[in-house]
């Protein structure tokens, strides 16, 4: 499991992704942990994903604290309520919506749209405007449900949001989000920790994985070309919705 | 006001630093400390919870899950500090529309973990 982690942590960092996507598709199909425990034990090592990183982020003043911390109100009521409500419906529905997730989030590293703006974004990270609050935070609120109810970071949805709706430079709407996740993440995770749905040596294992992976991912960044791992990784994901699919219609696997 | 802006990044950046590494290491401690332990126990003790009140019973057995489960609780509580944290800073630079902001984030986290307990 801290080997499953570490791979977790490895690629989630190399790609930008929080790791929350890995980890549980790892727990459940590999490990045949159930779906929300497995949840649960993944917003724990998104925490410490998110803070590791965002410590640095932070340091370096690429995360925008105000922001980031008034978003985190809708945020972390959003992640309390997801958390709630996937207490309440089935397992098998849970494994559904996530495997739709997957499938968004390999649909959306096709578009390799955010990484070139990435390199041509020249604006001043200093000087911008945010607009757009009332609808950032209905979107926020939207991203801490999906992260308290499939144990994910939401940075899928955050970072568009603010970077296209709020006129955050991307750079900054990157690390603000990554700031936020750890809060969002928190708050969904008690949410869990109430219901003994976090396994100690599970969770544990996993953590301390998927930190080192995290740690030492974020130092093989720039070794790496990352264009061919992506689209290996698009085909990885595409794989695992199905498997997740199939989970959540109880039709076993299909390999 | 960009030397201010730099201090709390500081700050905030630092806590979550120390966090997440002491989180680490005790994980990792009491990951060598289960493994070092006899297979059996381990068995037994595999599908337990995390919980508060464990850590304290843990602890009375002298159990390497002591140290996992204190690992995962600084882990988890590091955001809530650095709420505190972003918190006290807004209080020192009298930013008080940020503090109030803080505050309220703090009162769900806590709120959140309070319900938990009762």
């Amino acid at each position: 499991m801290a080997i499953g982690g570490l791979i977790a942590g490895l690629f989630g960092s190399l790609l930008g992704l929080g790791g929350g996507v890995l980890i549980i598709p790892m727990l459940t199909l590999v490990f045949g942990i159930p779906m929300k425990e497995a949840v649960g034990t993944s917003l724990i090592c998104v925490i410490a994903t998110s803070s590791g990183a965002a410590s640095l982020y932070v340091k370096k003043h690429m995360a925008d604290i105000r922001l980031g911390m008034t978003l985190e109100l809708a945020t972390t009521i959003g992640a309390i309520v997801g958390g709630l409500v996937a207490g309440i419906i089935k397992p098998e529905v849970l494994a559904i919506l996530f495997s739709l997730l997957l499938a968004y989030i390999a649909f959306s590293m096709t578009r390799k749209r955010a990484e070139k703006n990435l390199e041509a974004d020249s604006s001043n990270p200093e000087d911008y405007q945010v607009n757009n609050l009332p609808l950032g935070m209905g979107a926020s609120f939207f991203a801490g449900n999906i992260s308290g109810l499939l144990g994910v970071g939401g940075g899928v949805i955050k970072v568009p949001t603010m970077y296209l709706l709020m006129g955050v430079p991307l750079k900054v709407a990157a690390a603000t989000s990554n700031f936020m996740i750890g809060v969002t993440a928190t708050a969904g995770a008690f949410v869990y920790f109430a219901r003994g749905e976090v396994d100690l040596l599970v969770s544990g294992s996993t953590m301390i994985g998927v930190f080192l992976g995290a740690l030492i991912g974020s130092r093989m960044l720039h070794l790496i070309k990352t264009e061919y791992m992506k689209r290996a990784f698009i085909i990885v994901l595409l794989y695992l919705s199905l498997e997740m699919l199939l989970k959540g219609l109880n039709l076993g696997f299909l390999f | 006001m960009n030397n201010k802006k730099d201090k709390i990044d500081v700050w905030v950046g630092n806590v979550l630093l120390v966090g997440s590494y002491a989180a680490a290491v005790l994980l990792l401690a009491g990951l060598f400390a289960l493994l070092l332990s006899d297979q059996t126990s381990t068995a037994r003790l595999q599908s337990k919870p995390l919980s508060f009140s464990g850590f304290f019973s843990h602890l009375k057995d002298r159990s390497p899950l002591t140290l996992l489960n204190l690992g995962i609780l600084v882990m988890m509580l590091t955001p809530l500090l650095r709420v505190i944290t972003a918190g006290l800073s807004f209080f020192l630079e009298k930013d008080y529309k940020y503090l109030l902001i803080a505050s309220g984030v703090l009162i769900i986290l806590l709120a959140n973990i309070i319900s938990i307990l009762i």
